[in-house]
């Protein structure tokens, strides 16, 4: 098999291993995040949560499978798929599940809103497209930390890697907090959040392609880790 | 000429509670090689050095003639040539149908239809969840994925393990079966050595890490002898040996005591009133790893 044979081969796997959970969300966070917008008058909910629960659960789902309902891991590694090609096939169904998660989102905030427009209560605070922004910014903080879970799961595995998780978010908080309240940088980003929504969402985009490299590093150090890593 | 199906060569491993030390396998292409010992032996150990899961401190391992090696890299294609069986289906609960979208994905050479023919054969329904299968069936189960993605080496770690009678024959059977096509091998490893003495053609013992013995099924039962005496009588014979340089083990107990000849005719020519047995091979590891050896 070539190298993308291999990658296409650990995402079948992976999308086998996660489809019934990654399902249920999807199907079911539509209408959970319709209610929920519309009792709250805004669109941010549904656009930000579906996102980040099918990341993080499909993660636990991948971490579960290969530790803790059995020793799927070890099987894996019987397969005719090299360790790099395993750890690119979880980076991408990680992607692509929280992108799935993402637009699924933004169908229920469309649903939302006409809904909310139907009511008479008309735009919610920041207009659709405002809130489209912060929910980028926010699958932005979703793609760190699942760069950060899935960097924790290739070093130490499953068990052991969710120990160390918190820690690691701990110490990036240790740097990342006063990085925001000693410079003017959180004012900086404060302005553009409050600021024109073309400006917003430009900075969103900065943002997402932001974490997009870092979730690119995070991968290339998973692929080293999990070549190294004895079972 | 055909390549070497599994080739382990001073194989050594350091842990921090257990060590593989100097560990070393062939199982020829057409055989059955036969791994025993206790838990913790280092069975799993030795078969997981066959996929690379681990960096050896010391040995080298080969498949068809292949380096397997740590970190690299270039081994990944050969994996298509070996059929792992572990002693669980580490599938939690997919149903069996993943499962075969599963190999579909991972081998190129999956064949469902053999793959089907198998599970039928087992009366396994593909909409069954793994979680929900009786442990033969999740054991024919693997044994399905493996003999559908047509491996010439079989790696068996413990396949019988927890089996009734009669599953444990089926999946003898299959083991046979697969062996009938030129070049297949088997490596089967397990602590319930009665399975080795209808199918292996070689049996290795390992204990605490360390090799205590590795000789051919015929060699154990044409070379070992075995005979249960009372404890003076067994005192005298053991003397005999002995004094005719022939290496013994002894077992005593409290009304008998178990003797372990490694050359039957040298012993029964020292002493031609005993009549030794073929020893099984759970008698030969027993007395050879507990008993008391005489030289």
């Amino acid at each position: 098999m070539s190298k993308t044979q291999q990658v296409l081969a650990t995402i079948k796997t992976d999308f086998q291993l996660i489809k019934a959970y990654i399902c249920i969300t999807y199907v079911l966070w539509i209408p959970v995040g319709v209610i929920i917008n519309v009792l709250q008058g805004g669109l941010f909910f549904s656009l930000c949560t579906v996102c980040g629960v099918g990341m993080f659960g499909c993660i636990m789902q991948i971490g579960t499978s290969d530790e803790v309902s059995g020793n799927f891991q070890l099987l894996r590694l019987t397969y005719p798929v090299s360790r790099t090609a395993i750890q690119i096939g979880h980076a991408c169904v990680v992607l692509l599940v929280s992108t799935v998660g993402f637009l699924i989102g933004l169908f229920s905030a469309a649903l939302s809103q006409v809904i909310l427009n139907m009511q008479g209560k008309g735009d919610v605070v920041f207009g659709f497209w405002g809130e489209v922004s912060f929910s980028i910014i926010m699958f932005a903080f979703f793609l760190l930390i699942g760069t950060i879970m899935l960097t924790c799961l290739s070093k130490f595995g499953f068990t052991k890697g969710f120990r160390y998780f918190p820690l690691a978010i701990a110490l990036i908080g240790v740097i990342v907090v006063p990085f925001i309240f000693t410079t003017t940088f959180g004012e900086q980003a404060a302005a553009v959040l409050t600021g024109d929504n073309e400006i917003r969402l430009l900075a969103a985009l900065v943002s997402l392609l932001f974490s997009g490299v870092l979730y690119a590093v995070g991968t290339i150090l998973s692929v080293i880790f999990y070549k190294k890593r004895q079972f | 000429m055909e390549q070497v199906a599994i080739n382990i060569s001073g194989l050594t491993k350091h842990y921090e509670t257990f060590c593989l030390k100097d560990f070393s396998l062939t199982v020829e292409p057409g055989t059955i090689a036969g791994l025993v010992g206790s838990n913790g032996a280092g069975k799993t150990t030795a078969i997981k050095s066959l996929f690379a899961a681990y960096k050896p401190d010391a040995g080298s391992v080969s498949v068809l003639g292949k380096p397997i090696v740590f970190g690299k890299e270039k081994h990944t294609s050969l994996k298509q040539d070996l059929g792992f069986v572990f002693d669980t289906a580490p599938y939690g609960t997919l149903k069996v149908n993943a499962i075969e979208k599963i190999g579909e994905a991972n081998y190129p050479a999956f064949d469902k239809e053999t793959f089907r023919a198998e599970l039928a054969k087992a009366k396994i329904d593909v909409k069954t969840a793994v979680n929900k299968l009786s442990r033969g069936m999740s054991m024919r189960l693997q044994l399905a994925f493996a003999f559908a993605h047509h491996p010439s080496v079989l790696v068996l770690d413990e396949p019988t393990a927890g089996l009734d009678p009669m599953a444990k024959q089926d999946v003898l059977d299959e083991f046979r079966t697969f062996m009938e096509a030129p070049g297949h091998a088997i490596l089967f490893s397990t602590h319930e050595t009665q399975d080795l003495e209808h199918i292996a053609d070689t049996v290795t013992c390992l204990d605490n890490g360390c090799t205590v013995f590795s000789n051919t099924l015929d060699e154990l039962q044409t070379d070992f002898g075995y005979v249960v005496l009372s404890n003076d009588a067994a005192k005298k014979l053991i003397q005999l040996l002995v004094d005719n340089h022939v290496l013994c083990y002894s077992q005593a107990h409290k009304l008998n005591c178990e003797v372990l000849v490694t050359n039957k005719s040298k012993a029964t020519a020292s002493a031609p009133d005993v009549t030794f047995s073929i020893p099984h091979i759970d008698q030969i590891m027993n007395l050879m790893i507990r008993g008391r050896k005489h030289e």
